[in-house]
């Protein structure tokens, strides 16, 4: 069971681009072979700018609520796991429902596979693969309470999208956390996308 | 939310698969229903698969006693299949080649098929069993319960009558 002191820290102002996480998390032994980060680029044109995209683990996991084989579980720790093989049909409502496009149905395995948060790893007080790799620590696993302490950026763990208010267990660091962050699609077309 | 998101919850926790309550309920219920259908065919009170109720039980729609042939229709060692209380009581009346008259009910009592008179004793096709004809005891196969047998009793107008059930006779001497 992973400590509730602890929490995992996302913060994209951070990240440098070196996809040390997705080579660290294709290590982890719960889903080996396979890495479950997305490592984005911004808008490759005119910025370097990155950012790693692991599970958020949702207090209301939508991947799990639109999951029509009660596949997808969550540990009293609040961590969502991935799918349990035995009941995953690989229909890929779980890809189109989560907000922050993170489940993954891999072809060939045909099973749903996301970030579980190195489950065999933190549930033993370790840090996640990709926790222990990155150079920047843009990828962070640490108890909340001195993070506040170590950041200029501080953690945010409640997300509007469009009318859908999103709390997670895992926070993304932003400078200024008093709202919630909308992640609406729309916006960012409109923007020039 | 909705109801059914009860039945499959998202919490691991929640997903006992039986609880102690609940399988304590379940054996409840089990056992209810089992005594309740015990008793229902106790009321009913018609004999399982032919077999032998007590003497007297007979259904009120069932004659306790039945006309079933005359006595010059069958010859010594010849059967007569009749049958008794309903149309599914199948029986069989025999004459032995003595002269005597036997009755029984035709369900085996290993698992029911039907016996047949094969001129010296009854015969149970389905796992060779065989019963002797005086008084119905098994003497070969897997049956270990003697037939269900019927009094049978001639009248002076020369039918052959069932006038019901006999008790089951206890296990024979030569059998021990």
């Amino acid at each position: 069971m992973v400590s509730g002191e602890y929490g995992f820290f996302i913060d994209p102002q951070r990240c440098i681009g070196c996809r040390s996480c997705v080579a660290a998390c294709a290590e982890c032994g719960t889903h080996r072979g396979h890495s479950m980060i997305h490592l984005d680029e911004v808008d490759r044109l005119a910025s370097t700018q990155t950012g790693p995209t692991v599970c958020m683990h949702c207090e209301d996991p939508i991947c799990a609520m639109s999951c029509p084989a009660d596949a997808i579980k969550r540990s009293e720790d609040g961590v969502v796991h991935a799918s349990q093989k035995p009941r995953c049909i690989a229909c890929q409502n779980c890809e189109l429902s989560c907000p922050f496009g993170v489940p993954m149905v891999l072809p060939g395995l045909e099973q749903m596979l996301k970030c579980d948060l190195c489950y065999d790893r933190t549930s033993l007080g370790q840090r996640p693969m990709c926790a222990t790799v990155c150079p920047s620590q843009a990828l962070l696993f640490a108890p909340r309470h001195e993070v506040a302490g170590m950041r200029a950026s501080q953690p945010l763990r409640e997300f509007q999208i469009g009318s859908l208010r999103v709390k997670t267990r895992n926070a993304i660091m932003v400078p200024d956390p008093g709202t919630p962050l909308n992640l609406d699609a729309g916006l960012l077309c409109d923007g020039g996308f | 939310m909705p109801g059914w998101r009860s039945l499959f919850p998202v919490d691991l926790a929640e997903e006992s698969h039986l609880s102690r309550r609940e399988f304590g309920r379940f054996m409840a219920l089990v056992a209810a229903g089992f005594t309740a259908g015990i008793g229902y065919l106790q009321l009913r009170r018609r004999p399982l698969n032919g077999a032998s109720a007590a003497p007297g039980a007979a259904p009120l729609d069932a004659p306790a006693q039945l006309k079933v042939c005359r006595a010059e229709d069958l010859a010594p060692a010849n059967s007569f299949l009749f049958t008794y209380r309903d149309p599914q009581d199948r029986c069989v009346l025999i004459r032995t080649a003595s002269g005597e008259w036997r009755a029984y009910r035709q369900t085996c009592t290993h698992l029911g098929c039907a016996v047949r008179w094969d001129g010296k004793g009854l015969q149970c096709p389905c796992h060779a069993g065989y019963f002797e004809v005086e008084q119905g005891f098994p003497v070969q196969g897997p049956p270990t319960r003697p037939l269900s047998r019927l009094a049978v009793e001639l009248r002076p107008d020369g039918w052959l009558w069932v006038t019901g059930e006999l008790p089951r006779p206890g296990a024979p001497e030569a059998r021990s």
